[in-house]
């Protein structure tokens, strides 16, 4: 392989590159450098100006205050909770649904199809407030129901997987029938397996959304019975004149993201795809 | 033993085959939880949405009267929408406008194989799995006028301190810079896709046609990249119209409404202020906005699956 | 014995393929549906598995109408084309997966697997995924899921044909073999009519959804019903002469003679040598006969391109077939010499 000179106009690129990635870094590493190092100050360092860079000695109990102040374990609790029945409830739904306008053939199937991709169209954030009022009336604000039951359908969750399971090889989904497979065999012996990737992207997907998910618990909750990790910060913020305890706040925030930032780091690969897709091939 | 254990399990096995499985074998039973699910929640809250536009709807006083176009004529002539409406358009013109370059410029500065390339990608993304709670918490930290790292920053360039988030000169623009700071990396993410979904062979072609870098890029590859562009358009604007966590969070539309965008109004107007049938108005008027883009947007989306 | 009466197959389109379809197919035997692509035997071996509906007409197994029966209740196992082996699943779990459905015990699914897996020679691959293994094995794999279900009827897909010439015909003789072994009706489905020669009992010849013929392979080479089946079976086909009045004459390449022999009483045909193979004893020619028309000719007697000759075709030889296609008895007057 020939070597590349180093010509002038390269020099210029590798340095140009060079600052656009050093910027970058800044812009990234840096809010959450500084984040870590506030939340280990103490009340002092934080009420300084100008503000210090590190703290004198690391103050950890600042986690456990914020823990505590925070009431931590009860929304955590609720996120795993309606993250997981969300996503157990998709796979009763989302799946079966998938499944068969993938391989099977029926009358209105084309009608329906576009039926179960509406939401796609419409984004929630307009229909949010009639969607409050249906479930006023259900009885269902503040219950755990009611942040789950409307996130088991999911129309992009049905449309990925659909797109997946069409690609699935007929001739294997009838030997299973010649092999006395029930329906239920068929999608989840064959059908999930064989589309594994896709369904994990799916799962990860759904996970970060509800996880992080801040807007449909605000509105469809009043109390804190039912509400996830996001609504959690609120706590830690100052309430009217109150001194600002940026330390704890930020000890809370940390652990409000750690999960996620736990998570992509184990999944990049899966969490990169699920949300370039539908963008490129 | 055994065999008698397994004699029951075929007799149920049988039963299950013949009386259940044929039910669930139907392709209706299978879409069924899906698509009630979709009617009560997607559909009949549309509708309602559309209907309650035109109503002056009052719950605790149980009135529910037709008005025709009197919401909407309300909303026009209320400054307070008007303002918010604008906001929203110049949030998504700026977004636009310097956002999505300026991740076509990343990307390409940042399309190489490299550790380094990869771990500032994967750098920049992080921020769009985290939830908009802990990217506001921290930003709101950062732009603290007294305490925030940002007005410091200010300091050493000699520029005087800001004060973000509380004056209404910078709030929109405090707002605008933390939409484009958390979605970069996505951005780029897909620009980097579509990128790579270039054939090198252009590129050679280019190189043998003695193309420098500048020329190359504006003829070959921001033409190439130009499906990826109109998804990256399409899907940014309905996200910053879509756009309330941030303002909620952040700013509450303050001060005095010149961060508030359209989604967190319907809030104020309708779940706040209970004017349901004005805040239905405005997210009919929303909806239709959307909804033109995403039907744009989905059809050219399949219509570029089925041409693979 | 499988029994299908009066089958009528219309699409959802509205498409109708088939029409008072109707064949019986003897037990034990090795009958082969055999016709050119869209003929209608893949979607005839798809009814009688039931994984495709009939609009109309019954079908009967072993005297029992299973017509509305599931697939997996008809008693068959079914060889696919592209195999169909669940991807995920070892070779072992791919068979024992079906057993388990059928009612056996855990126990008795291993055995059987085991026993099955010897029978088709890949005992040592039963933990490998099917992704690992060559196109032979994964065709084993499905017959060996097939065998283990102990069906009444084995249906096959064109099982050989994503396989090399040379494993075709290893496993042509391979899966005669287990037809004798096992006793069971084999339904067998190619497009290539070597095959289905060489390996039928029984010949089904197919087109546009209807049977042409029906026989054994020798019925059906030297004594063909219509001028489709006389055309398709053979290598090469007969060469067919179409007379002025509308009617054809028939001719097998192998049949034919350059010079005249003594005592002749039959066709002569004139024309020019177009191409011309040798191999070894025996040539193959193509004529150009002066009507336009092409023939195969196979002769040991030596002819140079472009030399032009007259072929000598005995009345015996001959077949003759109607103006609507159909044979009838060879007429007394025939293309003479030029």
């Amino acid at each position: 392989m020939e070597k590349k000179k180093l010509t002038p106009k390269r020099v210029v690129g590798i340095v140009l590159t060079a600052v656009v990635i050093v910027l970058l870094l800044v812009a990234y590493i840096f809010p959450v450098f500084y984040m870590i190092s506030t939340s280990l100050k103490t009340m002092y360092e934080v009420n300084l100006s100008p503000p210090s860079l590190l703290p004198e000695t690391p103050q950890w109990q600042n986690y456990a205050d914020a823990w505590k102040k925070m009431d931590f374990f009860h929304y955590l609790v609720n996120s795993i909770v309606v993250s997981v029945c969300t996503i157990i409830g998709q796979f009763f739904v989302c799946v079966p649904c998938a499944y068969a306008f993938a391989k099977k053939e029926f009358r209105f199937k084309k009608i329906l199809n576009g039926l179960v991709l509406f939401d796609l169209i419409v984004p929630a954030q307009i229909i949010f407030l009639s969607i409050y009022l249906i479930e006023s009336k259900l009885g269902w604000i503040d219950t755990y129901q009611g942040l789950i039951v409307p996130f088991i359908y999911s129309a992009f969750s049905i449309f990925f997987m659909l797109q997946t399971f069409k690609t699935l090889p007929d001739d294997v989904i009838d030997a299973a029938k010649l092999d006395r497979c029930s329906e239920f065999q068929i999608i989840a012996d064959i059908v999930v397996p064989m589309a594994k990737p896709t369904i994990i992207t799916t799962v990860l997907f759904t996970f970060v959304y509800k996880w992080n998910d801040y807007f449909w618990t605000s509105i469809l909750t009043t109390t804190d019975l039912v509400r996830t990790l996001p609504m959690a910060i609120q706590n830690l913020m100052p309430v009217g004149n109150a001194a600002n305890e940026w330390h704890t706040i930020m000890a809370g925030n940390l652990m409000l993201f750690a999960p996620m930032f736990i998570l992509y780091l184990f999944a990049v690969k899966n969490i990169k795809r699920m949300f370039a897709y539908g963008g490129i091939k | 033993m055994a065999e008698k254990l397994n004699a029951v399990r075929a007799r149920l096995r049988d039963f299950f085959m013949k009386r259940i499985n044929p039910i669930f074998q139907c392709p209706y039973v299978l879409i069924a939880p899906a698509v009630i699910l979709c009617i009560t929640f997607s559909v009949i809250p549309t509708i309602m949405s559309i209907r309650n536009s035109f109503f002056r709807t009052d719950y605790v006083m149980g009135v529910d009267k037709f008005v025709g176009l009197s919401n909407y004529d309300s909303i026009f002539s209320d400054p307070n929408f008007l303002q918010v409406f604008g906001n929203t358009l110049i949030f998504t013109a700026v977004t636009v406008l310097f956002a999505l370059p300026l991740a076509v410029l990343v990307a390409v500065f940042l399309n190489k194989n490299t550790a380094i390339h990869n771990f500032t990608q994967s750098v920049i993304f992080t921020p769009y799995i985290i939830s908009w709670v802990s990217i506001a918490a921290l930003w709101m930290f950062l732009m603290d006028p007294q305490f925030g790292i940002l007005n410091l920053v200010l300091g050493y360039f000699g520029i005087e301190p800001l004060m973000w988030m509380l004056s209404e000169k910078t709030a929109l623009a405090s707002i605008i810079i933390v939409s484009i700071w958390k979605s970069l990396g996505y951005n780029v993410m897909i620009v980097t896709s579509g990128l790579q979904s270039i054939p090198n062979e252009i590129y050679e072609a280019a190189r043998l046609d003695k193309s420098n870098k500048v020329r190359t890029f504006f003829k070959i590859t921001v033409p190439m990249l130009s499906p990826t562009f109109v998804f990256l358009v399409t899907t940014t604007i309905i996200s910053t119209f879509s756009t309330y966590d941030l303002i909620k969070l952040m700013t509450q539309g303050g001060p005095r409404n010149s961060s508030n965008l359209m989604v967190y109004w319907i809030y104020q107007t309708g779940y706040l202020e209970f004017n349901v049938g004005k805040a239905m108005a405005g997210g009919v008027i929303l909806l239709l906005f959307i909804g033109v883009i995403s039907i744009a947007n989905f059809t050219m989306m399949n219509k570029r699956v089925h041409y693979k | 014995m499988i029994s299908l009466q009066n089958i009528k197959k219309t699409y959802p389109n509205g498409l109708t393929v088939m029409d008072g379809f109707s064949l019986d197919i003897e037990d034990g035997s090795f009958t082969v549906l055999v016709g050119p692509s869209g003929c209608g035997k893949t979607t005839t071996l798809r009814m009688i598995a039931g994984l495709e509906d009939v609009t109309e007409g019954r079908i009967i197994i072993d005297g029992e109408d299973v017509t509305n029966k599931d697939p997996g209740d008809r008693g068959i196992a079914m060889v696919f084309q592209n195999y169909a082996l669940y991807p995920h699943m070892t070779v072992a779990k791919n068979i024992s997966f079906g057993l388990k459905n059928f009612g056996y015990s855990k126990e008795e699914c291993k055995e059987i697997t085991a026993n099955v897996l010897e029978l088709v020679g890949l005992t040592d691959y039963a933990n490998v995924k099917p992704g690992n293994l060559s196109g032979g094995q994964r065709q084993r794999v499905a017959l060996a899921r097939a065998i283990s279900k102990k069906p009444k009827v084995f249906l096959m897909d064109e099982p050989l044909s994503n396989l090399d010439a040379k494993l075709r015909v290893n496993m042509r003789s391979e899966l005669i073999r287990m037809h004798q072994k096992l006793q069971s009706t084999f339904i067998y489905i190619t497009h290539d009519q070597i095959e289905a020669m060489t390996m039928g009992d029984y010949i089904a010849v197919m087109n546009e959804g209807k049977i042409m013929q029906y026989g054994t392979p020798e019925e059906i080479y030297s004594d063909p019903q219509n001028v489709f089946t006389a055309k398709f079976i053979g290598d090469p086909g007969m060469n067919i002469v179409k007379m002025p009045d509308g009617s054809s004459l028939g001719f097998r390449s192998s049949k034919t003679h350059f010079s005249k022999p003594d005592d002749f009483d039959g066709a002569v045909l004139s024309g020019e040598i177009s191409t011309r193979e040798r191999l070894g004893d025996i040539n193959h020619y193509t004529i150009m006969a002066d009507s336009g028309e092409e023939f195969a000719v196979r002769n040991e007697e030596f002819f140079d391109f472009g030399h032009r000759v007259n072929l000598y075709i005995k009345r015996g030889d001959l077949y003759a077939f109607g103006p609507d296609g159909a044979r009838c008895e060879v007429g007394k007057d025939l293309p003479g010499e030029v």
